[in-house]
């Protein structure tokens, strides 16, 4: 196929930007989470690991890293269990009502997440709407604990990031023309197969995408979960922020920071290699 | 046993809100038959279609399928086959996995899958494609892999939704004669829409002419085109002259039409006709013929003046007025004597050449 060249000029405000914006700050952070730091004098230039060192063998860091993980990955697999039926149901929809399931799915992404956490504050406190109606259906006697948990976490953080799986789902699910699947079912596959053999694998670039972008995004959070978890959680994110921002130890956030685009870009691999692997079964 | 037709519609009828797409139409497609649905855009013919294959619920009437009532099960238990205008092949999966999967959904050994699969692919003429992707296919190709799909397990109807107007014009016609004879090899009874009326005229054992959500006319290719039964079948068949009269006289063979102004056809027919009846004339360009002053009168003739002449290659069109109004002539090469624009000719044509319809 024939590939229309575009004119270089218009690449280059793209690639000044990212290399002012993204690329030099990353260089920068490799750069400065290798100095030394002491909290009387601050950070000093030098080439030392010892912050890695410290990341990779103390257990509060792996705590925190398994956490984080785990969490990440219950959100993403939540947003995409939820987020799969949604957009596979707004494809049908056609017009004005499309417009609306639309703008309901993506309406979230235009408050502030602090107000959305303050929202599951409400909603999952002892005295929140949840626990109210299981008191008075008597289904429990004393207030479930909804709150400053990992469950409270993993609710506000799949909220959250729902609308991000629901796009990357529906630019693929689009994509697939309504004839393919008359096609599979006339050739006698019930709905299941259709799923299975044609639906599924032709939306695997949608869900892969989806999944990343939820994964990364869950991993970099730190807002909800510090809201909702009350502060008993510490997300790598959190650790960050924490080092950035109150003890001023620059040079371990940002070890911190790498360690985690480490992490994301090994699980952007796997995800490339399953996608793939996967895709390979069905040719 | 008693056999039943392959494909039986009893008044099948579907609405989209105020619009009757279908409107309670009846048919009759026996075993091994190629039938097609041909009319202009929005007629119904996919709706009609769609239904068959199960894919829309009728709002009334019935569809069996060798007389087994199939209205209420979905298009995966109604073992048909499908060849959509868009190919609709599975991106994802080579050739031979998108013949195989008929097999596949159906659970056959893998032994018998792979020869069913290669047997499917010679018949469209494909074999040693098997492991291409879809997507490293000419159009033509493509639509024969989806023709092998549909074909591979043995279904008991073929339904084809206007396959071959992607195609460019070539492949399109060969295409269609390749069709007529996978299908006779096949043994398959089919369904076929179109909306080209020489395409429906090539392959069709009968040809259904629908308008408007309903059919106007079933008949051979032969039937319909010569026989049309109404003004709509007459104009949409190919090119016709028509004139709109009353019948003057009639007996139980012919007709004699009467123009507004006066004028006199003479017309064969088999309907009984009564005078005063109001009526159309139709007849053919390709009948029309020029006659010089010596020849033996056709039954119907007037004298005209040329008004443009065109060369098609195989014939030429030629616009005479006569009579007050245009009529348009199709000569073969061969039998032409040159005319020219502003000559005076006598044009006419026999009496069984021109059909008399109802208004
Ligand atoms: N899903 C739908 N919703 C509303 N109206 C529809 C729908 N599908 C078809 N129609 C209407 O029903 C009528 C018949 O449509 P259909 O697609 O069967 O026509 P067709 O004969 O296949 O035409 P074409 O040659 O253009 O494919 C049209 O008036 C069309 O606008
Ligand atoms: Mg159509």
């Amino acid at each position: 196929m024939l590939k229309y060249r575009l004119p270089p000029l218009l690449v280059w405000p793209a690639t000044a930007f990212l290399g002012a914006f993204l690329v030099y700050p990353l260089l920068l952070t490799v750069a400065i989470s290798f100095d030394e730091f002491s909290a009387l004098e601050g950070m000093k230039p030098a080439f030392q690991v010892g912050h890695y060192k410290t990341l990779l063998t103390d257990p509060y860091y792996h705590g925190v890293l398994l956490d984080t993980l785990r969490i990440s990955l219950i959100v993403t697999l939540a947003s995409l269990i939820i987020g799969y039926p949604l957009a596979l149901w707004m494809t049908r929809l056609e017009g004005v009502w499309k417009a609306i399931a639309m703008f309901c799915a993506l309406a979230p992404l235009m408050i502030s997440v602090v107000i959305r956490s303050l929202g599951w504050l409400v909603i999952l406190s002892d005295t929140g709407v949840i626990n109210q109606l299981l008191l008075a259906t008597g289904i429990v006697s004393s207030p479930v604990r909804l709150l400053y948990n990992e469950f409270a976490v993993i609710v506000g953080l799949t909220e959250a990031l729902l609308p991000f799986m629901i796009i990357s789902l529906l630019v693929s699910l689009q994509a697939i023309p309504n004839s393919i699947l008359q096609a599979a079912s006339v050739a006698g596959a019930g709905h299941w197969i259709v799923f299975r053999r044609i639906l599924l694998p032709l939306s695997l670039p949608g869900i892969a995408a989806g999944s990343l972008l939820v994964f990364a995004i869950a991993t970099s959070s730190f807002v909800t979960p510090r809201i909702l978890s009350g502060g008993h959680i510490n997300m790598v994110a959190n650790v960050v922020v924490d080092n950035f921002l109150v003890t001023l130890n620059w040079p371990f956030g940002a070890a911190v920071g790498i360690l985690l685009l480490i992490v994301v870009l090994l699980v952007f691999l796997l995800q490339h290699w399953l996608t793939e692997r996967i895709l390979g079964r069905y040719r | 046993m008693t056999t039943h037709p392959a494909i039986e519609l009893a008044g099948l009828t579907k609405r989209f809100g105020d619009v009757v797409a279908v409107d309670s139409i009846g048919l009759e497609v026996g075993v091994g038959e190629l039938v097609s649905l041909l009319g202009p855009s929005g007629c119904g013919k996919t709706t009609t279609l769609n239904m068959v294959a199960g894919f829309l619920d009728p709002d009334a009437g019935d569809i069996r399928l060798h007389g087994q009532s199939v209205a209420d099960r979905p298009p995966h238990k109604r073992n048909s086959g499908m060849v959509f205008q868009s190919y609709a092949l599975f991106p994802h999966m080579s050739v031979f996995e998108n013949v195989a999967f008929g097999l596949r959904v159906r659970r056959l050994p893998k032994a018998e899958i792979e020869r069913s699969v290669h047997e499917a692919l010679a018949m469209v003429r494909l074999d040693g494609l098997h492991d291409r992707s879809t997507q490293q296919l000419s159009g033509g190709q493509r639509q024969r892999v989806s023709l092998a799909r549909a074909l591979v397990y043995q279904p008991d109807v073929l339904l084809l939704d206007e396959p071959f107007s992607n195609l460019d014009a070539k492949l399109r016609v060969a295409m269609r004669a390749e069709l007529v004879e996978i299908q006779r090899r096949a043994q398959v009874t089919a369904l076929f829409v179109t909306h080209d009326q020489e395409e429906a005229m090539h392959i069709s054992d009968r040809i259904v002419v629908m308008n408007a959500g309903r059919i106007e006319q079933i008949g051979s290719p032969t039937d319909v085109y010569r026989r049309p039964e109404s003004v709509f079948v007459a104009d949409f068949l190919g090119e016709a002259n028509l004139v709109e009269g009353r019948i003057a006289a009639a007996t139980a063979e012919t007709a004699t039409v009467e123009t507004a102004d006066g004028l006199q056809f003479r017309a064969e027919t088999t309907k009984p006709w009564s005078n005063g009846d109001a009526c159309w004339l139709m007849v053919r360009p390709e009948h029309l013929v020029v006659c010089a002053d010596t020849d033996p009168a056709p039954a119907n003739r007037m004298h005209g003046t040329v008004k443009s002449h065109a060369f098609l290659g195989s014939a030429h069109i030629v616009q005479v007025e006569a009579a007050g109004r245009d009529w348009s002539l199709k000569l073969s090469d061969s039998e032409w004597t040159p005319v020219a624009p502003g000559d005076d000719v006598a044009i006419g044509w026999n009496a069984p050449d021109c059909v008399v319809l109802n208004a």
